[in-house]
């Protein structure tokens, strides 16, 4: 189902570790079926903000809406793919056990995986391009496998929100591309993807709308017109303008 | 070969497969925790649990036993956390100094225990090193129990475990606590540690817990094929450990079991490498 309301609701976010404050009451709200970028210097709570709305970190004050409702209510829809460095990829499993994984919290200790539930999985990882290599184990795969993957993952448990952590760290251009596609794709069949973003040069190309950060919010809007406003410069200290070669 | 049909020895032969299957099981959830030397870390910290449970009982019976080793080495597991939480220490240092002064505890307890000079304490200084032979009948079926308690808890729990220790992030947003389940992977190494005590000993259990996991590794890149292979590799050092022991005499069971498991550990690490030079001389033809 294409959600038309809000995809996140965001309403006085603040969170501290200890005494020091990493993100200060952000308010925003984010459009269903686009492609999201979570922006701002290291440090500014890029990452603090994407687990909040993974519902991993609890806000020290505010609340977070997934489409109009609380995040505990919203679970089986939001899929969180984390930073490449944080996954074990010497952990004995295969893509297709990677995607299996997702349909883990359906099932019951004694049920079997039904042959519609692998079908399901069978579909996310035939969409990702990965059916060939399916039985391969996850640390031999190339940066952008290991990505699509996760997304495989992510599809099969039909999510309607993908949060991906800094999706393009490690991958080389192709690659980048290829995900870049992969995640228009996604938009095109309405899911919303949210993404930690560093690139200031390649993200007017595909990102929909921006959340510019520096421990509070600084901008949230239209991708172009947030990646043009004057608090890009208060964000990083300079103004970009993008190479045109 | 007559020791073939002896009474004992089939019982001790039945004890240390019940002991090394639970133990190389729970060992493939260790190794891919990255947690290997919590093994170490159990079997050393069980040792004051015992011998304060024979203390306070002032009887050997296993299950006793096994509930103070079990107890003591959850302890010692705790500290570990507790450390590493609120210091600026690392988990190996931390694991360190738990593990070698809860040894030290240990043979303090015992000195205390053999110099009060008090009724049943024999063997009890057996528990450094294992002595399989002195299993009863009564033993094994105190391990026996605890071994289907272990196997069960991990086939209903599997893939939740197998969730958690992949993925924590991923399981805590799909409503499956990793806290919890981590707690109950050290609970069940803990039980498969103390129920080990007797046969490979406080100082060589570990290895019963890691040699095997470490070994199918080595033959399989899927995680419930690794527990299975793990265990057949436990059940084979196990099983030529015991034998070796009761072929000669006066030879220990325990550590005869750790040095069949660590060669076929070795005999997979040299396939393992044969396979690879063969696949890459391949690949240049």
């Amino acid at each position: 189902m294409i959600h038309k309301g809000p995809s996140f609701e965001v309403q006085h976010l603040s969170l501290s570790y200890g005494d020091k404050d990493a993100i200060t009451d952000i308010n925003f709200s984010l459009p269903s079926g686009k492609i999201i970028g979570i922006m701002g210097p290291n440090g500014s709570g890029k990452t603090t903000l994407l687990k909040c709305m993974t519902g991993l970190l609890k806000p020290s004050t505010g609340e977070i809406l997934a489409f109009g409702e609380p995040l505990s209510a919203q679970r089986t829809k939001i899929s969180y793919i984390p930073q490449k460095d944080q996954v074990d990829w010497d952990f004995p499993m295969s893509i297709r056990d990677l995607v299996h994984m997702s349909l883990f919290p359906h099932l019951r200790w004694y049920e079997r995986i039904s042959n519609e539930l692998v079908k399901i999985a069978d579909e996310a990882i035939e969409s990702m391009g990965l059916t060939d290599i399916q039985d391969t184990q996850i640390g031999e795969l190339s940066g952008g496998q290991q990505q699509r993957a996760f997304i495989a993952r992510a599809l099969a448990s039909d999510a309607n929100i993908l949060l991906l952590d800094e999706p393009f760290t490690g991958v080389d251009a192709k690659t980048t591309d290829d995900l870049i596609r992969i995640f228009q794709s996604l938009k095109n069949e309405g899911k919303t993807v949210v993404l930690v973003h560093h690139d200031l040069a390649n993200a007017k190309s595909f990102l929909d709308h921006v959340v510019l950060l520096k421990r509070t919010l600084l901008k949230s809007g239209m991708a172009n017109e947030v990646l043009s406003s004057p608090e890009l410069v208060k964000a990083y200290g300079f103004s970009f303008q993008p190479c045109r070669n | 070969m007559s020791f073939l049909l002896n009474p004992v020895f089939l019982l001790v032969l039945l004890g240390v497969a019940l002991v090394t299957t639970s133990a190389s099981a729970i060992g493939c959830f260790l190794y891919v925790q990255r947690n290997a030397l919590l093994g170490e870390t159990l079997a050393h910290g069980c040792l004051p649990g015992i011998y304060c449970a024979f203390l306070i009982g002032g009887t050997r019976n296993l299950l006793w036993l096994t509930l103070g080793a079990t107890l003591s080495g959850l302890v010692s597991s705790l500290l570990v956390d507790l450390i590493v939480s609120k210091t600026r220490v690392s988990r190996d240092a931390g694991m360190a100094v738990v593990l070698s002064s809860m040894f030290g505890l240990g043979v303090v307890l015992l000195s205390f225990i053999q110099q009060a000079d008090l009724p049943n304490q024999n063997g009890l200084e057996d528990l450094f090193f294992g002595n399989a032979a002195a299993m009863s009948k009564s033993d094994v079926i105190t391990i026996a129990t605890l071994s289907a308690f272990v196997w069960m808890t991990l086939f209903v729990f599997f893939r939740k475990i197998q969730l958690v220790l992949f993925d924590p992030d991923f399981a805590e947003i799909q409503g499956v606590s990793p806290t919890v389940f981590r707690a109950l992977i050290s609970t069940l190494a803990a039980v498969s540690v103390a129920i080990g005590i007797q046969t490979a000993g406080a100082i060589l259990m570990a290895a019963l817990l890691i040699a095997p996991a470490a070994t199918a590794r080595l033959w399989t890149n899927r995680l419930g094929p690794m527990v299975l292979l793990s265990i057949v590799f436990g059940l084979i050092g196990g099983g030529l450990g015991t034998l070796c022991s009761s072929a000669a005499p006066k030879m220990p069971t325990g550590p005869w079991v750790v040095v069949c498991m660590t060669g076929l550990f070795g005999i997979s690490v040299l396939l393992s490498r044969i396979s690879r030079w063969k696949a890459r001389l391949k690949s240049r033809i």
